[in-house]
């Protein structure tokens, strides 16, 4: 009895601690201390990311929109217009590592997007080949379906991307069969597929999609245009720029390190990347574990995340009780950050859910 | 005449009861085109105004504010996506991402009535931190 208890007590508060996703935020008793703030303050707009795992490819494209403003000189980085601003859709394609010998400055070597994956990486590859499309170009809401049926929009919206990946393999068994089986196949579920998203690539453009060799490349295919391709409807990153990332592999560090970290390229005016586990309670002992989280049946529920870090300041109560505080720029709308004090948490809950791992804190700085 | 002070009272109450209002763009993929939609806030949530029948709230939206449902985490991804946008889905709404007049992106649960909730009061309703 006692054991059922406590067991239900502990599912109660799991799904209450589970709301926060460890971006924990101060009770109003604590106000910050004055002259202790350090912010950057000329941001881009707060983005959404839907339901989908892209949220590096959204901390990415808000560092690099930013540093755009930052070197153009745009008094305001928010009003920043799309054709002005990079597709985080588009950098979902930059997390991944060239193969040795191949070039890493051809655009052509990051054929693919991919949900899951590392904002650092994403960055990197996009200064080497410097050639981002434009958020126009692949609008992020290309993916709104179309279907009037809540109940099946859901399971689209939500299997999206498993969906084009069902297809995908369809394809590909059938073609295995019989070459115009899985030909007829490709066109039928290319307007299909068309009619059920709202998707900009022409039926020509999907049925080449469903000839890659892989799932990442049928995706990039159908969600982004040939045209995007173009260097008119691309951007590239303005000045010379490099990436900064902490704690550099093998380095050892910990709360206070990586916190004056923090501070220090707040200072120069820079946002950070930081990647962490949003897992409640939290179990996993590292950032791979935590991504690779299973349900009881065994799949994949992951709860890496990564937000970008805009601001800090020291908060304390009346009884004098202090705390650290960031400022993140979470990719899941206004609504979000306006029910969390504007992104101010506690900063020792979050750097914690880094594990302190190399890399955990991604920026770009001017040479 | 007090009958008549009495009842404004009453309907400056009740529209002082529904707090700020503001308008939000929903794009129509049919109509390549935005649309206007009034969002009112009631009870502490933001909901689209068209739940609002004879006085009384009626809509899909509002019967899901009041009926709280499992999360719905999505497989095969390690990274945890948008909680709230994922709880539209719980409750059979498709999310969407409406825009206000400065483009600043907001998710909102939008049912097969036409009803919308933001998704966010929604997922704090029913599981923020007390």
């Amino acid at each position: 009895m006692v054991a059922r208890f406590f067991f239900l007590c502990l599912m109660i508060f799991s799904e209450g601690a589970l709301a926060a996703y460890g971006m924990r935020t101060f009770s109003s008793e604590y106000k910050p201390v004055a002259n202790s703030v350090v912010q950057v303050t000329n941001m881009p707009r707060v983005r959404s990311q839907d339901s989908f795992g892209i949220c590096y490819a959204f901390a990415a494209s808000v560092l690099y929109d930013e540093a755009n403003c930052a070197a153009k000189n745009v008094a305001d980085c928010s009003a920043v217009p799309d054709q002005e601003k990079v597709s985080p859709l588009d950098m979902a394609r930059f997390s991944v590592k060239v193969d040795g010998g191949q070039d890493s400055t051809d655009r052509f070597n990051y054929e693919g997007l991919r949900e899951g994956g590392v904002a650092a990486l994403a960055l990197y590859n996009s200064l080497e080949v410097q050639m981002n499309a434009k958020e126009s170009c692949a609008p992020f809401d290309q993916v709104v379906s179309k279907t009037k049926d809540p109940v099946e929009a859901q399971k689209i919206e939500m299997a999206m991307w498993k969906r084009f990946q069902d297809s995908y393999e369809a394809y590909k068994r059938k073609t295995r069969d019989c070459v115009e089986c899985g030909l007829e196949y490709a066109r039928d579920k290319a307007q299909e597929l068309k009619d059920n998203f709202k998707l900009k690539a022409t039926n020509q453009e999907i049925l080449q999609a469903f000839a890659q060799e892989s799932y990442a490349k049928f995706l990039d295919k159908m969600l982004v245009p040939e045209e995007c391709w173009d260097f008119k409807n691309s951007l590239s990153l303005k000045g010379s720029w490099r990436l900064g990332i902490y704690p550099e592999n093998n380095e050892k560090t910990n709360y206070d390190k990586m916190l004056a970290k923090v501070k220090e390229v707040l200072s120069q005016k820079r946002p950070l990347a930081i990647s962490f586990c949003t897992q409640e309670p939290l179990q996993a002992k590292n950032q791979k574990a935590c991504a690779e989280a299973k349900d009881t049946v065994g799949n994949i529920v992951g709860a890496g995340h990564e937000v970008v870090i805009k601001g800090y300041r020291r908060v304390c109560n009346a009884k004098n009780k202090c705390y650290d505080a960031l400022q993140v720029q979470n990719s899941w709308g206004e609504s979000w950050q306006n029910a969390n004090d504007d992104g101010w948490i506690d900063a020792k809950e979050l750097l914690d859910r880094t594990f302190y791992e190399g890399q955990s804190l991604t920026w770009l700085q001017k040479h | 005449m007090r009958l008549f002070i009495v009842l404004g009272f009453i309907l400056w109450a009740q529209e002082s009861a529904l707090a700020a209002e503001l308008a939000l763009d929903l794009y129509n993929s049919d109509k390549k085109s935005y649309q206007r939609i009034a969002i009112t806030e009631v009870e502490g949530v933001k909901i689209s105004k068209n739940c609002l029948k004879s006085g009384k709230m009626h809509c899909a939206a509002w019967k899901a504010v009041g009926q709280k449902v499992a999360l719905i985490p999505t497989p095969g991804v390690g990274t945890v996506g948008n909680p709230a946008a994922r709880y539209c889905h719980a409750h059979n709404a498709n999310n969407r991402i409406l825009l206000d007049a400065k483009k600043r992106e907001y998710d909102y649960c939008v049912f097969s009535d036409g009803s919308m909730v933001d998704a966010w009061s929604l997922y704090n309703k029913h599981f923020q931190d007390r």
